[in-house]
């Protein structure tokens, strides 16, 4: 038999443990201690967690927009659970805080539904973003602002045909498609997105990276790139980040990206090491910080005209100036997703909303 | 020495003790074949069955996919072996040591310094919750609340952005290929093998065994049972550190969400490769095959296009598989 020995020092350990635990709660979630003040409201977003790059400058973006328009704001994070993201949400509405605006981001989006009509249920304003809300569900949310991920892999496809018409080295006919994890619907819709406005290039296969990031793109993309390296002549794989792991996997099975195969990704990151040496043909601006200020916006212009106007509405890609706060929003709120070619000087210039490619895409 | 005579001790008192050891030894000897058994076979399915599988180049892939893994998963054999279940703090150490890393490399540490600070970060990471543990706490908790504070920290140096390394001093750490084969593939093998010799041959191996055993009866013969958890969680600290030096170093930055389901991987190699949870039975070795034959079965998978959801399904399924039938084992054996 085992035995464990219990010593006096055990309330003292139970003790530290606890105080242990509460910091690190503290540490993993600091969205959920907002300061309030007197304002326009509180706006409460719930969405998966801030320790990935993307989401963290999404709370930037919508941390910056909620002040500039005098609205408090609290950011729920889930750990990329739905099931913790439901109980969230019971709790928020069991609390019976005073809120203006509910933001709505699912972890699995089907999944999410129930919770998404329980927030509709009490009568606040919920704004659907970055996951394009799901069929049948249009009458729990007002409004969605955010990412197009058809549009973002459209752009994505466009940039790679361009490439494939300039290369001089490459035939463009068959390649791979790897994708965000299966239930995550931006993923799909990505897939869905590219190879409609690329009808002309022979998918090999679709592979499920299971992540977002360059280390699951290359875990997946080094055990299947060997079976099809003789056909490839292009990849897509719906992020940069993605980008970097299938790029290194090509490289190892001796395949040079922008020379031998076409690689585009479509979302920027804080790397452009890739994208610089022109083993990306290039790369989309799909700015998290500007979803997370066009969410906060758009509750803002409700709250402001009581009206969404019918329809879907791409914000202009101006390179100098934010659109304005005035105005009603629309039932669907595009940010703009611009391309960006793979040079310094292409990087240099580019603007949107007054902002810079670095800022944009520095997460 | 005083702990071997207490080693000796431990023997001396329990005649059916020295058969005990005996049968353990075959017991290890055993899962090990079982699990080569289940490797071969999958092999020889999978060369039939599945083109561009039975290849030299498939293989190297799927050790180096391994690698990850079984890197982790040696640090924690020793925890399971010390008779501390798990230390689910490893993924998020691994992240804060990926980021710590890749930090110290972005403000011009210099590589030896960045590899010295980083290691002994992890090191010492391991030992306090090592500590905490031999002083009694519950192991799950204890790294449950440090693996919170970890991925806290990590996010905190990285400020939820990549961070680049700036320097290509580390690239061949993470994308060097000594002899063709991958360097997180040669620590593997390195490793595995340095791994074991402890448990075989070493004063601390012993140790570690026996107190996983029968913790009362070591701690009676006068056996320091604290430092077989001090030592297991500072080495699977070292461990989480190699792999979050070798992620950053692989890709040039490092960001506080890699290593996603790590712990997940690591506890199923641990549970595939049949080591005792109740401590005391196992060896390094299985839990290094253990996680080849996941990666094994994963790259199987992934060959026939299978999604993210069955291949989890099915490594869920060999797990129970596993655990279910070492465990009958066992008890037909007691």
């Amino acid at each position: 038999m085992t035995h464990r020995s219990h010593g006096p020092n055990h309330a003292v350990l139970k003790g530290g443990l606890a105080a242990l635990a509460v910091a690190a709660a503290f540490a993993v979630a600091p969205g959920a201690q907002e300061a309030r003040a007197d304002g326009n409201g509180l706006i409460v977003v719930f969405m998966p967690p801030g320790t990935d790059n993307y989401l963290a400058q999404w709370q930037v973006g919508a941390r910056d927009k909620a002040k500039a328009l005098g609205y408090d704001i609290k950011i729920v994070e889930n750990s990329r659970d739905q099931a913790e993201e439901d109980s969230q949400v019971q709790q928020e509405i069991a609390s019976g805080e005073k809120v203006a605006g509910y933001i709505w981001w699912p972890f699995v989006n089907a999944a999410g539904v129930g919770s998404l009509r329980a927030l509709s249920q009490t009568g606040v304003p919920v704004i659907a973003t970055n996951q394009f809300p799901v069929k049948g569900a249009e009458k729990y949310w007002l409004a969605y602002a955010g990412v197009n991920d058809f549009f973002n892999a459209q752009v994505a496809a466009k940039m790679l045909l361009k490439a494939c018409k300039e290369s001089k080295t490459v035939k463009c006919d068959k390649g791979l498609i790897f994708t965000f994890p299966a239930g995550y619907s931006a993923g799909s819709d990505r897939r869905k997105g590219f190879i409609e406005a690329a009808p002309e290039l022979k998918v090999i296969d679709t592979v499920d990276t299971g992540g977002f990031m360059q280390q699951e793109g290359y875990k997946v993309a080094s055990q299947v790139i060997p079976a099809h390296k003789k056909d490839l002549s292009w990849v897509y794989t719906e992020n940069d980040s993605l980008a970097t792991g299938v790029i290194q996997a090509l490289k190892e099975n001796g395949l040079q990206p922008g020379k031998d195969v076409l690689v585009v990704g479509g979302t920027c990151h804080g790397d452009t090491t890739n994208l610089l040496a022109g083993e990306m043909v290039g790369t989309g601006i799909q700015a998290a910080y500007l979803e997370g200020a066009q969410s906060v916006q758009t509750i803002y212009k409700y709250l402001a005209t009581k009206k969404v106007e019918d329809g879907e509405v791409y914000l202009p890609a101006d390179p100098d100036k934010p659109p304005p706060d005035e105005g009603a929003p629309h039932k669907y709120n595009f940010i703009p997703n611009p391309s960006v070619g793979n040079t310094k000087e292409d990087l240099d210039k580019f603007r949107l909303w007054g902002m810079t490619f670095a800022q944009l895409c520095n997460y | 020495m005083k702990a071997m005579r207490a080693v000796v001790g431990i023997f001396a008192t329990d005649r059916n003790t020295e058969g005990e050891a005996r049968s353990q030894a075959r017991w290890r000897r055993a899962a090990t074949i079982a699990m080569l058994a289940a490797i071969a076979a999958a092999i020889v399915v999978g060369g039939i069955t599945t083109p561009n599988f039975l290849t030299f180049n498939n293989l190297l892939v799927v050790i180096r996919n391994a690698s990850i893994t079984g890197i982790v998963a040696l640090g924690m054999s020793y925890v399971t072996l010390s008779g501390n279940l798990f230390a689910l703090s490893a993924e998020e150490l691994a992240i804060l040591s990926a980021c710590v890393f890749a930090w110290l490399m972005h403000a011009q540490f210099g590589l030896l310094a960045s590899l010295a600070a980083t290691l002994l970060l992890a090191a010492a990471s391991g030992a306090v919750q090592g500590g905490i543990i031999a002083l009694g706490a519950d192991p799950i908790i204890t790294t449950l609340a440090f693996g919170a504070l970890f991925r806290g920290c990590a996010s905190l140096v990285s400020e939820n952005k990549n961070i680049a390394l700036g320097s290509k001093a580390a690239e061949w750490l993470g994308t060097g290929r000594p002899l063709g084969v991958p360097t997180q593939s040669w620590a593997f093998v390195i490793l595995t093998l340095a791994a074991w010799f402890v448990i075989e041959n070493t004063r601390f191996g012993r140790l570690l065994l026996l107190t996983g055993a029968n913790r009362a009866a070591a701690t009676a013969t006068g056996l320091r049972v604290g430092e077989a958890a001090l030592v297991a969680v500072t080495l699977l600290g070292i461990g989480c550190g190699l792999v979050g030096i070798s992620a950053a170093a692989q890709f040039g930055l490092a960001a506080a969400n890699l290593f996603a389901g790590l712990n997940i991987d690591v506890v199923a190699a641990i549970l595939v490769g049949g080591i005792s949870l109740r401590g005391g039975q196992g060896s390094p070795i299985q839990a290094a095959l253990g996680a080849t034959f996941i990666a094994l079965m994963q790259n199987f998978m992934l060959l026939h296009d299978l999604s993210t959801g069955v291949r989890m399904t099915v490594v869920g399924c060999l797990v129970a598989a596993a655990t279910c039938a070492f465990h009958a084992l066992q008890r037909s054996r007691a």
